[in-house]
């Protein structure tokens, strides 16, 4: 028991390889799905299109479902139009573009995955190229073949071209061969491209290596934390709520935060030398937010701790 | 235990996803059961266009009406409705939630036909059948082209090159629905973002008042049903001993119908319901049926959803 035990908290510690790794098999699955359900070249002059639409519209699927799934950028756009301020703040006007870039790296990840799995695949990228028309590409690609290569090259995939069978599959090994070729460049590219942003972010770090993991921990922490006390103040405005509507009754105060309180721990956090705070909460918290109770509903007057002392 | 709670966690956090994810694979799945068993192609000139898009068309159609039917608002927007005691049936409010519904609504009935183009047999039977596609694609072949035509999904054409023009269809169908998978998320991307940005409540507001819902939701089928054993128990009690039932304090018509209303946002009350609303009201008989600053918020849409015995919308 005690040894399940620790083999699952392994798993549970490595979540990002997990998600990663998991992410990267569901991009093999499907990819092998595709291409044995769905893909069939056309063999006409409509292979590019088919090819190209085939490569680049799952990618692009994927890239819009990274941005959807990323809460970065629920908490960017939240309210950005009723206040631009918020993510103009003066003096950081470049914060937005920043937190965007990221974002959309973090959603990169997906699509490049599914492109190097179909570009090593062969399939699709094969397709593409026997439509092409450019004569760049077919001297390129029929350089030393017959002469029926330049009007046939878009039939190679189904085998049905009047050359010879062994030109015909020499046709086909040379184009999977350009295609892997192509996926393999992509992903030590990425590799590479991953690895210097990290490094580079890693270096304008403002942070130790240590602080550094305690502020991931604590960032987990935090999310657990506002979770559940979200849950358990909801419970208990909705039973108060609910017991006076049964009961007819008045309802008592009930404290929660106001509408500036929200929008102040919404904020994307920033990291000030000076000040060490982990997070907006943490820095909304600490700097006390004094709030005039205006409404029925008392409202948390935040008053800061050992900052005023 | 723990493990199963921790995968119901998941499901509350990523509802919205595992709800697209499960329409997205029921049409799949659903698809591949009715080009499989049910569509058969009847290859004539003048019945594959209709056969085709009655097939591609009608489960949309059915699949559009059904998530009417499913959504929690629209019972919320309809009862009560013709009703003369409610005359604020035609108002602008009633209409923009119609409209947001309407606009939740199409997601199902896209997702089956971008499912449906991608298989490519509907597609097929209708474009084989279709005049105007018979001219553009027998551009240069055969003469009896255009009558082998609609042949071609039934692999009957004598012809080998009319034949293969199966294939161009087929790609043709895929990459239509390609296009319109793609089309169609950055469309609700940049939907979500603008309601998103037009939100006046922040990020971390919205996420508290989604979890505030549930619970309401919760709390309020308990305590309904406690109620209702408890006036029930009083009533067949004095049913068969013949006496006459203790004062029992239940909410009045009035008051149902007041928190049965569409919810509407005011800047100047941070109420996260109608309930909320009305419990909160200034003075005991005061109506919260509209004041000054009342406003459809599209990012509030989730409130309406909540109900005693609905699911949550997806």
């Amino acid at each position: 028991m005690d040894a399940f035990q620790g083999i699952l908290k392994f798993f549970l510690n490595q979540k990002t390889v997990i998600g990663y790794s998991f992410m990267a098999l569901l991009t093999v699955g499907s990819e092998r799905l595709f291409s044995v359900v769905a893909f069939k070249c056309p063999c006409s002059t409509e292979n590019m299109t088919y090819g190209l639409v085939f490569l680049f519209a799952p990618a692009w699927v994927l890239l819009i479902l990274g941005f959807f799934l990323n809460n970065r950028s629920w908490r960017l756009f939240t309210g950005c139009c009723v206040n631009p301020r918020k993510i103009f703040p003066r003096g950081h006007s470049c914060r937005f573009f920043y937190v965007l870039g990221q974002i959309t790296l973090s959603s990169l990840v997906a699509p490049v995955m599914w492109l190097s799995v179909a570009l090593l695949n062969g399939t699709f990228y094969e397709c593409a190229m026997s439509g092409t028309r450019s004569s760049g590409l077919l001297e390129l690609i029929c350089k030393g073949k017959p002469k029926e290569c330049w009007e046939e090259l878009h039939k190679v995939s189904c085998g049905k071209t009047s050359m010879l069978p062994t030109v015909n599959e020499e046709l086909k090994l040379s184009l999977q061969a350009q295609s892997q070729i192509l996926g393999w460049c992509l992903i030590c590219s990425a590799s590479f491209f991953s690895l210097l942003t990290t490094c580079y972010a890693r270096c304008r770090s403002k942070v130790s290596y240590l602080q550094l993991s305690f502020w991931k921990t604590y960032a987990q922490k935090e999310k657990e934390q506002l979770e559940n006390t979200f849950l358990d103040y909801a419970k208990k405005l909705s039973e108060r709520n609910l017991k006076c509507f049964f009961e007819n009754k008045r309802p008592d105060p009930f404290p929660i935060p106001t509408f500036a309180a929200w929008e102040a721990a919404s904020e994307l956090h920033s990291f000030h030398q000076s000040q060490q705070h982990y997070s907006t909460l943490h820095r909304v918290v600490d700097n006390g937010l004094e709030l005039s109770p205006e409404d029925d509903e008392t409202t948390m007057v935040l008053v800061g701790t050992a900052h005023n002392m | 235990m723990e493990k199963f709670r921790a995968v119901l966690d998941l499901h509350l956090k990523h509802h919205s996803a595992l709800g697209y994810g499960l329409v997205t694979l029921l049409t799949a799945g659903g698809e591949r059961i009715f080009s499989a068993v049910v569509f058969q192609c009847p290859c004539s000139a003048a019945w594959n266009l209709p056969y085709g898009l009655v097939f591609l068309l009608v489960p949309a159609l059915a699949l559009f009406l059904l998530c009417y039917v499913l959504s929690a608002r629209t019972w919320r927007l309809l009862t009560g409705c013709c009703s003369s005691a409610r005359a604020s049936c035609g108002s602008a409010l009633r209409a923009l939630v119609c409209m947001q519904l309407s606009a939740a609504a199409t997601l199902a009935p896209l997702t089956w036909v971008a499912v449906a183009l991608l298989g490519g047999a509907f597609y097929e039977c209708a474009a084989s059948g279709s005049a105007a596609f018979a001219q553009r694609l027998c551009l240069g072949r055969d003469r009896n082209c255009a009558a082998e035509l609609p042949l071609v999904p039934c692999h009957e054409a004598k012809a080998s090159d009319v034949q293969d023009l199966l294939k161009d269809l087929k790609a043709q169908s895929q990459v239509l629905g390609w296009i319109l998978i793609a089309v169609v998320i950055i469309i609700l991307l940049i939907f979500t973002s603008v309601i998103r940005c037009l939100s006046p409540v922040s990020f971390l507001q919205l996420k508290f008042w989604k979890i505030y819902l549930e619970q309401e939701q919760q709390i309020l089928k308990s305590k309904a049903t406690e109620h209702a054993t408890e006036l029930a128990k009083e009533n067949i009690k004095c049913f068969f001993e013949g006496s006459h039932p203790k004062e029992y304090n239940t909410p009045s018509i009035e008051e149902w119908q007041q928190i049965s209303s569409l919810y509407t946002f005011n800047p100047k009350g941070q109420y996260y319901s109608m309930l909320h609303k009305y419990v909160n009201r200034k003075e005991k008989t005061h109506s919260i049926r509209s004041t000054e600053g009342d406003t459809v918020i599209p990012v509030l849409g989730f409130v309406d959803s909540s109900g005693i015995n609905s699911t949550p919308g997806l």
